[in-house]
């Protein structure tokens, strides 16, 4: 008897660790947010799908951010779009933010980042399964972390 | 603890918002005047919904600034209620809510 209640104890408690840390750590992927460098991190964020080049995603941001604390980065695409991603290459961690968009979401989103150094700043937008990136080059006349 | 400031007005059918989120936002790289690391403290998770259905969510790195400033856009009208659902690496929740104006 005792023994059958020790064991009906551990599958209760198998339960309750199987279903905690989708609860307890939301959906924030410590993959995609890795330190381990830019190619790692588009690597794990986009599953090593193929990323096309395209002027149908705009990037808005300043050729020369003075404060680079508090740096202004604009992702806007002419295409319907159910992901956003962006990435500032050099940053510590590169992955700024992953958006998830649902319907009535319109494909434009700006978020004010700290930038390491100056850097290439990635945006890429998923559109029917299908990744496209813009590129564009940040200068940063001072540090921040 | 800190208010989010949200306004979300609209023009033509399509709602521009601004959301700010009173939050230091460190991203555990930075070091404090004695030289000390300043422990990573960000917000991690938010997620937007309007008139109860999810609208967007979004995973962010400590990479973004102090005090977040997200700006988004999308398909509204005035009076559609739009909340606000956010959660830093501690765990803690910021909430908030708003009219279209």
């Amino acid at each position: 008897m005792k023994r059958r209640e020790f064991l009906r104890g551990i599958v209760y408690g198998a339960a309750a660790v199987a279903v905690m840390p989708a609860y307890m750590k939301g959906a924030w992927s410590t993959e995609s947010f890795t330190s381990e460098g830019f190619d790692v991190a588009i690597r794990r964020a986009l599953g090593g799908a193929m990323i096309i080049d395209s002027d149908a995603v705009t990037v808005t941001a300043p050729e020369v951010a003075t404060n680079s604390s508090v740096v202004p980065l604009e992702v806007s695409a002419d295409m319907e779009v159910d992901q956003m991603f962006l990435f500032v290459e050099k940053n510590s961690t590169p992955l700024v933010y992953r958006l998830d968009l649902k319907a009535g979401m319109l494909p434009w989103f700006s978020i004010r980042v700290k930038m390491r150094e100056s850097s290439a700043v990635h945006a890429i937008v998923r559109s029917g399964g299908i990744y496209y990136r813009k590129i564009v080059t940040v200068e940063v006349t001072s540090q921040a972390c | 603890m800190s208010l989010l400031r949200i306004v979300a007005v609209e023009d033509q059918g399509v709602v521009s918002a601004k959301v700010i989120i009173p939050h230091p936002n460190e991203s555990g790289m930075r070091r404090d005047e004695g030289g000390n690391i300043v422990p990573a403290h960000f917000v991690q998770e938010a997620e937007v919904k309007l008139n109860g259905d999810s609208l967007f969510e979004m995973q962010l790195g400590p990479s973004v600034s102090r005090n977040p400033f997200l700006q988004y856009r999308f398909k509204g009208k005035m009076g559609d209620k739009m909340s606000v659902m956010c959660k830093d690496n501690h765990g803690v929740v910021f909430t908030g809510e708003a009219l279209v104006k």
